[in-house]
């Protein structure tokens, strides 16, 4: 994103149904739910709504809204492809349609009933594997915490790493859903010998390495920064959001390239984003990390460039990602003990650090960094007051 | 995770058209590395152009099986109903001595893997197109 296009939108509504193992609902009621959840913050109407943007991997598309909402003054609409990692490029996509004077006021939304309905991780869909699974998937690696364990098992190699560091990300982010009463493991909590005690699914990681499994939708409204002072929200602005791929890159499989432990897209991505916004990596007050698996977040704090290449472990030891800690992160409880709304809920709690809405609140937030998945083309976010 | 019990077959490739004389050469008992005809960059998993020099002419070499185990998994749940006889079970990323890597089985001891455990190549073949690889320890 150009810095000429810097905060001159805003996320001004965020929406969300509740994030359970089983909705009982249409995945299109679901969007729908999350849509209007965000209008009704927002303080606007369905019909100001005359932009949609969403992922790939949806089960709906943009008719299922339009349909449903009876949305009759859509201008313009994109699907941004990538799963995971295209999340904040959605908020890039809703600031440039805005931002471009094409659209006013731009849905963005993601709905799945990933726990009760097809699992991503489930092998019962695809009867052959095509592209690259088909060189993996025949030797019993066949769905994502099985190749990131691939990546987790070099950290160990290369960094010396331990799972006792490791239970760090997880014990952390689940206190933070311990705070949050949205989040589906609110009332479970999490110790470092929970972690430590947990049997082997492939090794080395473990349950608690994983993420959720969700049933849920989110949604944001994104208008200009003129309009947002007329609306009821605190306006998180878009300072700077970017998309990157990097090369070679595959989904979650990046073992054919030079490093296991670098990510060529999200090292492309942070260069971009600091680089576009003039800030680095001390200026950031809060961030939420995807967080698919536990050890990919060490990974992704290093690329992004908080610490040196294999001090992830060392940097978020002492309580620093806590809250109360010098950057606390995924305080909602992230991917990992929040839900799974495939990295979009990240997006939502960026916008309560900016509004001071969250249930693990960092004072004075000013710039509230969001990143999309590690190991897959991705995207990531800088929110400002 | 719960799945139907019924017959699971092995998950397969769908071999397309840029993967097929990989999967070819497999079938030979051959495993194969796209060398660029031009600039004789390596190329793993194949493509339908150099990322190196963006040749659109494509060639072959035969690595020679040998090469060092450069990262694994052993996966003690199976997530995929025909592996479920089958944990635990090592999957190791090998690091041939051409200097591309690609995934196999691995046969032999758990408490053997580690990083940079030479190992050579073996073939299984599953059908008529498809054969896959088994490292097992040399030296
Ligand atoms: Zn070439």
């Amino acid at each position: 994103m150009s810095p000429a296009l810097r905060s001159k939108a805003a996320i001004v509504g965020i929406g969300a149904t509740e994030f359970s193992a089983n909705s009982g609902r249409s995945e299109r009621r679901l969007a729908v739910e999350a849509v209007l959840a965000a209008l009704a913050d927002a303080g606007l109407e369905a019909d100001d709504i005359d932009g949609i943007v969403n992922s790939d991997f949806d089960a709906t598309n943009q008719l299922d809204i339009v349909n449903a909402l009876g949305l009759a003054n859509i201008r313009a609409y994109a699907t941004i492809p990538h799963g995971g990692g295209s999340p904040c490029g959605t908020v890039a996509q809703a600031a440039m349609m805005v931002t471009s004077g094409v659209c006013e006021c731009v849905v963005a939304y993601r709905s799945l009933n990933e726990r009760s309905g097809h699992r991503y991780g489930s092998a019962d869909a695809v009867p052959a594997y095509p592209w690259v699974f088909g060189l993996h998937a025949p030797y019993g690696l066949v769905v994502p915490g099985e190749w990131t364990a691939m990546h987790a098992r070099r950290r160990m190699i290369e960094f010396g790493e331990t799972r006792e560091q490791w239970a760090e990300v997880p014990v952390t982010f689940r206190a933070h859903a311990n705070r949050n009463p949205r989040a589906m493991l609110h009332g479970k909590t999490l110790t470092r010998g929970d972690y430590l005690a947990a049997p082997m699914l492939a090794e080395p990681l473990c349950r608690y390495d994983y993420c959720l499994e969700t049933d849920g939708a989110v949604a944001y409204l994104v208008t200009s920064a003129d309009r947002a002072r007329s609306l009821r929200a605190t306006p998180a602005h878009i300072h700077t959001a970017v998309q990157a791929t990097g090369a070679p890159v595959w989904y979650q499989t990046n073992w054919y390239r030079d490093s296991l432990t670098t990510g060529a897209e999200v090292v492309a991505a942070a260069r971009q984003l600091w680089s576009e916004s003039g800030l680095s990596p001390r200026d950031i007050d809060v961030a939420q990390v995807y967080d698919h698996f536990a050890p990919l977040v060490l990974t992704a704090l290093e690329d992004f460039g908080f610490c040196g290449k294999g001090e992830g472990a060392a940097f978020v030891g002492e309580g620093r990602i806590a809250h109360g800690g010098a950057l606390p992160l995924n305080t909602a409880g992230g991917l990992l003990s929040e839900g799974y709304i495939h990295g979009w809920n990240l997006i939502l709690e960026g916008v309560r650090q900016i509004r001071g809405t969250s249930t693990a609140q960092v004072e004075d937030v000013e710039f509230s960094l969001v990143t999309s998945c590690w190991g897959a083309p991705t995207s990531a976010l800088i929110l400002s007051r | 995770m719960t799945h139907t019990i019924q017959a699971w077959p092995r998950p397969l490739p769908q071999i397309d058209r840029d993967h097929a004389e990989w999967w070819a050469g497999l079938a030979r008992h051959e495993l194969l590395v796209q060398e660029c005809p031009r600039c004789k960059a390596l190329t793993f998993p194949p493509e339908p152009a150099c990322p190196a020099c963006r040749s659109l002419e494509r060639g072959w070499r035969r690595s020679s099986g040998r090469g060092r185990v450069f990262s694994w998994v052993v996966v003690r749940r199976a997530s995929h109903p025909y592996f479920a006889d089958k944990v635990p079970y090592a999957v190791v990323l090998v690091a041939m001595d051409e200097g591309f890597r690609v995934v196999g089985s691995f046969e032999g001891p758990l408490d053997a893997l580690c990083d940079g455990l030479p190992v050579e190549v073996g073939f299984d073949d599953v059908n008529d197109e498809v054969t896959l690889m088994r490292f097992r320890r040399v030296g």
